[in-house]
């Protein structure tokens, strides 16, 4: 057996398969200069990153329909990880997410919601966006990067495990 | 060639040769040999789904990485559909298995196809969601979409027990989830609506032990009792459409096991999260929704009647069927995960008022399973004719006919041969005193046999029945 060896099954691949497609379409837009356009695929990781960071079910614990709640969240082809990782914790330790805003002296909700903002005007802004469209707007990027490969490698290490 | 740059080629094309490799393995498979036409339809999709996968426009914006990683996980999905073989898979009795899912889903909205598993059980999985979710992140939600609009489910059965044909009972518990997911939202309204009271004064428990963290540990609690309820509503599924021989093969799937353990794995996937209540508990449902007490009362009555073997004993067996859950604990896995303290400490807590919601809830499922499949479910089953199947069992006779005053007597149900089956053999497993290994094996061998025939004959003479009645109706086909 070679323990390094890539793990394709198992509760962890998913996540693993999950986070690093979001990290490729970030690449693409950061690292590629080029004037090649956003896929299909690429908006679609980012809305999924999106999700991600608003932390995803939202329920209220005083509902009289929490299961109710709960499938009208379900979407057939997607993982859900929300309730499984504590991303305040998690991000707050990220040294790139610490200095992001810090002169403007944000917490980690606004920090959250202007990361969240970006995506969605990046995606609203250009009805045909290109990959690395705005030079002044790539440290949300360069961000939004560390926090998944942060996630990334904690994924690595428990898939392995 | 310098591998700090070409590594990625080479994944990419590595990932190119194993979607080659994969189509020419599916294209290779016997399609003659499926034991329904549906797994016709699930190699369709992953071959839909690998082809464009192969497409160099759509490779362009697809982590060669996650790709790799991708085809080896849907390696399982051909696996699958390469071990639907009617080598393995009893046809008549998948058949009738088919003619049930038929019927529970006339509109074919949703459809089935069989296959093994080596593990020692059976498993309905949502064939087409879970490609589709081995898909995400390589195609564009839309296209998943498209590719996997066709819902396929696959059912595994167990390759170890493939002769024993009274244990496919545990095929009706696996139909319940395709019932589950397809009626999720009455059954929700139901779960909510026997739950309110109870998950406010969990959710209060809760905040009190972790403030922080309370409304992620209630998803997933939330996420938990959806999946014990679950379990149970299709445990109600299997006892209503096999019978007791459903209760008989569930018990015997317990066997070897902690049967007061309520088992919950959690995932970083919610939609992965699984829990199942204890057998004990489990069993003490089926008792009460099967009306297993009813059952031995007339099958003893009956047995006694026609002089069955062992007719005292074998009609009150199932009475003995250990069910007594008020030692039950609760065990959270994996045991590191930060929140599993918290999930297992409420849950033990609140055990006895969840298990009263579960039955109230079961209540209301069993009411709306009679009003939505009137017509399929077992309300009673006839115990003087499976008492006249057991003295046919006894004398070595197939049966696939329940004698009566006329010359060919009636055509067994698939649900008389199966529980009379089920309780022969369980009473040749417990009654074994004076038999050696090769006279066990001899008798177990007959009556998976003489069940096999009485499958295959009480089906074509079913289908025989449907086409000539057809005929008379003026419809050739």
């Amino acid at each position: 057996m070679i323990p390094n060896a890539m793990t394709s099954t198992g509760p962890y691949a998913g996540l693993w398969s999950h986070l690093k497609s979001i990290d490729h379409t970030i690449e693409r837009i950061v690292l590629v200069d080029s004037s090649q356009k956003l896929s299909e695929l690429d908006k679609d990781r980012l809305m999924a990153l999106q999700k991600f960071l608003k932390g995803g079910i939202e329920i209220d614990l005083t509902s009289k329909n929490p299961f109710e709640a709960l499938l009208s969240y379900k979407i057939s082809a997607e993982p859900e990880y929300s309730s499984a990782i504590d991303l305040r914790s998690r991000i707050n330790d990220i040294p790139e997410f610490n200095n992001f805003l810090k002169k403007a002296k944000k917490g980690y909700d606004e920090k959250i919601k202007r990361l969240i903002d970006f995506i969605d005007n990046y995606l609203k802004d250009a009805k045909e966006p290109e990959l690395f469209q705005k030079k002044d707007e790539k440290e949300e990027f360069v961000v939004l990067r560390s926090i998944i490969h942060s996630l990334l490698s904690d994924a690595e290490f428990a898939m392995r495990c | 060639m310098d591998f700090s740059k070409d590594e990625t080629k080479a994944i990419s094309s590595k990932c190119l040769s194993l979607i080659a490799r994969t189509i020419k393995i599916l294209n290779r498979i016997d399609e003659s040999n499926f034991p329904t036409l549906t797994t016709k339809d699930a190699v369709s999709l992953l071959q839909k789904a690998l082809k464009w996968l192969e497409n160099p426009s759509n490779l362009e914006s697809i982590d060669p990485v996650v790709l790799y990683n991708r085809l080896f996980a849907m390696q399982k999905f051909v696996e699958i559909v390469e071990d639907s073989s009617s080598d393995r898979i009893s046809w008549p009795l998948v058949s009738y298995c088919d003619d049930i899912w038929k019927k529970l889903f006339p509109g074919g909205e949703s459809k089935i196809f069989y296959s093994i598993t080596s593990q020692h059980n059976y498993f309905i999985s949502p064939y087409s969601d879970g490609l589709a979710i081995a898909m995400n992140g390589l195609m564009p939600l839309s296209e998943i979409k498209n590719i996997t609009d066709n819902n396929i489910y696959c059912l595994q059965l167990a390759s170890t027990e493939d002769a024993n044909l009274q244990l496919y009972a545990n095929i009706g518990h696996e139909f319940g989830h395709a019932i589950f997911y397809n009626r999720e939202k009455e059954l929700i309204q139901s779960l909510d609506s026997n739950f309110t009271n109870l998950m406010h004064n969990i959710s209060s428990d809760v905040s009190s032990k972790d403030a922080a963290n309370a409304v992620r540990i209630m998803i997933r609690i939330l996420y938990v009792i959806n999946k014990i309820a679950t379990e149970l509503f299709c445990d109600l599924v299997g006892i209503r459409l096999m019978g007791p021989a459903f209760f008989l093969s569930f018990y015997e799937l317990s066997w070897g096991q902690d049967n007061s353990v309520w088992n919950i794995m959690l995932s970083p996937d919610n939609n992965m999260i699984s829990a199942y209540p204890s057998f004990h508990f489990r069993l003490d449902c089926l008792f009460t929704f099967g009306d297993i007490d009813n059952f031995c009362n007339d099958a003893k009555k009956d047995f006694t009647t026609e002089k069955c073997l062992s007719s005292d004993v074998l009609a009150g067996c199932l009475m003995t069927i250990p069910r007594d859950h008020t030692s039950d604990k609760i065990a959270v896995y994996p045991r590191d995960d930060q929140y599993g303290p918290t999930i297992e400490s409420t849950l033990t807590k609140h055990l006895t008022d969840i298990k009263k919601a579960l039955i109230a809830f079961l209540k209301e499922a069993d009411k709306l399973m009679f009003s939505w499949y009137p017509n399929v479910i077992i309300s009673k089953l006839d115990t003087a004719g499976i008492a006249k199947l057991l003295l046919r069992l006894n004398h070595d006779i197939p049966p696939n006919i329940i004698p009566d005053t006329s010359l060919l007597g009636i055509p067994a149900s698939f649900q008389a041969v199966l529980n009379a089956s089920a309780l022969y053999r369980i009473n040749l497993l417990v009654n074994k005193e004076g038999k050696n290994v090769s006279d066990l094996a001899h008798c177990m061998g007959k009556l998976e046999r003489l069940t096999a025939k009485s499958f295959e004959v009480t089906y074509i003479q079913q289908k025989y029945i449907e086409w000539e009645n057809n005929r008379r109706g003026g419809n050739s086909k």
